[in-house]
């Protein structure tokens, strides 16, 4: 009997190309300030949040489209994606914000324009100015107390520069019982900080019955004499009466920008508006604000 | 009973699943920078890239296509912008290229400002980015064993003839390196490569006893040297390569603007492309007149 086994199978073949391995997705990318609309003074600090399922290579920013200002370049190729960009070389006006990422791949993503004004504080002199972190229409109305135990609300200002409040403008109106106290009903404070209020400055009441009824805008008038006040400052409201039934009713927009400037103060602390009530909305204050002559300014005014 | 084996021949390639072309193409506006005021005659200048071809370039002024108005200068990035009939004011311009298989890539929309000046005085050109609190790398001359090239130099893109005033390098040195002297050459421009000598000038470095040099070296025309078009300022040694001598400095590549050039030990002179989309540029800027 003659067997004859025999086997003749090659090697297999190089695999084909597949999408395993190849980075088609681009990253994700977001501008995280500065904030639309805002308005910004002699410095404009850009960030972004970038995200890739392999890695960003590089963040672009551009003022206006283009990378390149003056003798910087926005270019950031590791994390923080961030850049603090002198306005020396930038005319003062509107100007658009914007940024693109890259991944490793070349893959690209570029996020949404963002309008800012940019000015130089040097310019301001002898000048009064409305600084105002709003879109000025009512869409949302606050009422202390409130089932969230808020006490006061407040606004984070940040002025070009030191100056002079004059006066601000809220939105305001409230139910207060006893109509025939001349106890003040409202009042407002001004504290310094950074990221929010930690130390009282001025403090003034409203007159009574300034406030009253439906929410309307109420001017209230600072003291001349009172202290310059230098880099940013807060201004915070509350309901000075507590009987029962008195109520405090503040206005706010929809937040179209949010500007993250507005918060509110309860039993716990300082917070922002967003953390606790799950609203962006931004408190309607509208601030005169005055600039003293800068010394050289001969111009009249 | 007979056992026979043999090996047959490697199986066929699998095949592929991805199409040739993978991604859309990208499109930078290089020049014009923002900010600086959009004359008669400007220069645009693009970045483009796509792993297949570019079939098609669309310029967009406000929005709108506007093929009349840009010459080529350069095919395929360089271009010649007419832009006289613009209205004094802010206008918008966007560049919009399709690939082959009709993926498309838009640059960022760029904001200028329309002057109806021409360009005149003094005006620096520089391409390099200078990105605060961000350490500029530094490559030695001659290549070692972190390169393979003889030289470092910029290409400039004036927006027409001008007079060359100076040129600044940053330079490199520690104080125990060897003295050197190295040669700032200005050429003419063909087909994006340094072609005809300017001019050469010869810079000396000695050994002076106060320490590293960490700072721009600057050569100035007292008469101004005329430029008709792009020029290259470029750096190279005079002397026989010798170890430790001079480093130039050079931004990180991130802008990868494409103005950054390197000289190849074999003399050709290419764009400076270190991978993975970074294309630095060295630390040489130029004050023109217009």
């Amino acid at each position: 009997m003659v067997i004859i086994l025999g086997g003749c199978r090659g090697p297999e073949g190089p695999a084909g190309i597949d999408a395993q391995g190849v980075d088609v997705l681009p990253p994700t990318l977001q501008l995280t300030e500065p904030w639309p609309l805002g308005q910004y003074w002699d410095r404009l600090v850009i960030g972004a949040a970038a995200v890739d399922n392999v890695a960003v290579d590089r963040v672009i920013f551009t003022l206006d489209g283009s990378p390149a200002v003056g003798p910087r370049t926005m270019v950031i190729s590791s994390p923080p994606f961030r850049f603090s960009l002198p306005l020396a070389d930038v005319p003062t006006g509107w100007h658009f914000v914007g940024a693109r990422a890259y991944d490793l791949a070349g893959n690209l993503t570029e996020a949404a324009p963002r309008s800012v004004w940019l000015g130089h504080s040097a310019t301001l002199s002898d000048t009064s100015t409305t600084i105002a972190y709003h879109n000025g229409q009512i869409g949302t109305i606050f009422t202390i107390p409130d089932s969230l135990r808020a006490e006061a609300f407040w606004v984070r200002i940040t002025p070009a520069k030191g100056g002079d409040l004059r006066s601000v403008v809220l939105q305001l109106g409230g139910v207060f019982s006893d109509t025939t106290s001349d106890t003040a009903e409202v009042g407002v404070e001004l504290w310094t900080g950074t990221t929010i209020p930690t130390r009282l400055g001025t403090a003034m009441t409203v007159p009574a019955g300034v406030v009253k009824g439906e929410v309307k805008p109420v001017e209230l008038f600072f003291a001349d004499e009172q202290d310059s006040l230098e880099g940013e400052f807060f201004i915070v409201f509350d309901l000075k009466k507590s009987s029962l039934g008195d109520t405090l009713r503040i206005g706010a927009d929809r937040g179209a920008p949010a500007w993250g400037r507005s918060g509110f103060r309860d039993d716990g602390g300082w917070r922002l508006i967003s953390e606790r009530y799950g609203l962006s909305v931004n408190i309607i204050a509208s601030l005169d604000f005055y600039y003293a002559r800068v010394a050289g300014d001969t111009t009249g005014g | 009973m007979i056992i026979v084996g043999c090996e047959g021949d490697p199986g066929s390639p699998g095949q592929n699943r991805l199409p040739e072309d993978r991604y859309p193409p990208t499109v930078e506006i290089i020049l014009p920078l923002a900010g600086k005021p959009l004359y008669d005659q400007s220069v645009v200048e693009l970045s483009m890239f796509d792993d297949d071809t570019i079939a098609r370039r669309e310029f967009l002024v406000d929005g709108v296509e506007s093929n009349a108005s840009f010459s080529v200068r350069r095919a395929p990035s360089l271009f010649s912008w007419d832009a006289s009939t613009l209205l004094p004011g802010r206008h918008t311009l966007q560049m919009k290229v399709t690939d082959a298989t009709g993926k498309v890539g838009e640059s960022s929309l760029l904001y200028l400002l329309r002057s109806d000046s021409q360009p005149t005085g003094l005006q620096e050109l520089r391409y390099f980015a200078d990105s605060t609190g961000v350490e500029s790398t530094k490559w030695k001359l001659p290549a070692d064993s972190t390169g393979s090239f003889a030289g470092l130099g910029t290409r400039f893109t004036p927006d027409k003839p001008c007079l060359l005033r100076s040129v600044s390098v940053k330079l490199y040195r520690k104080a125990s390196w060897r003295d050197t002297r190295l040669f700032l050459d200005i050429y003419t421009e063909r087909n994006a490569l340094p072609d005809s000598l300017l001019y050469r000038k010869v810079i000396a470095l000695r050994g002076d006893g106060v320490g590293d040099i960490n700072d721009f070296a600057v050569s100035t025309f007292r008469n101004g040297l005329p430029i008709h078009g792009e020029f290259f300022a470029v750096v190279t040694l005079a002397d026989d390569a010798v170890r430790d001598t001079l480093a130039i400095q050079s931004d990180d590549g991130g802008w990868a603007n494409g103005h950054g050039m390197m000289k190849t030990l074999s003399g050709e002179w290419r764009t400076f492309d270190v991978g993975r989309g970074r294309k630095p540029n060295p630390l040489i800027f130029a004050l023109v007149e217009y």
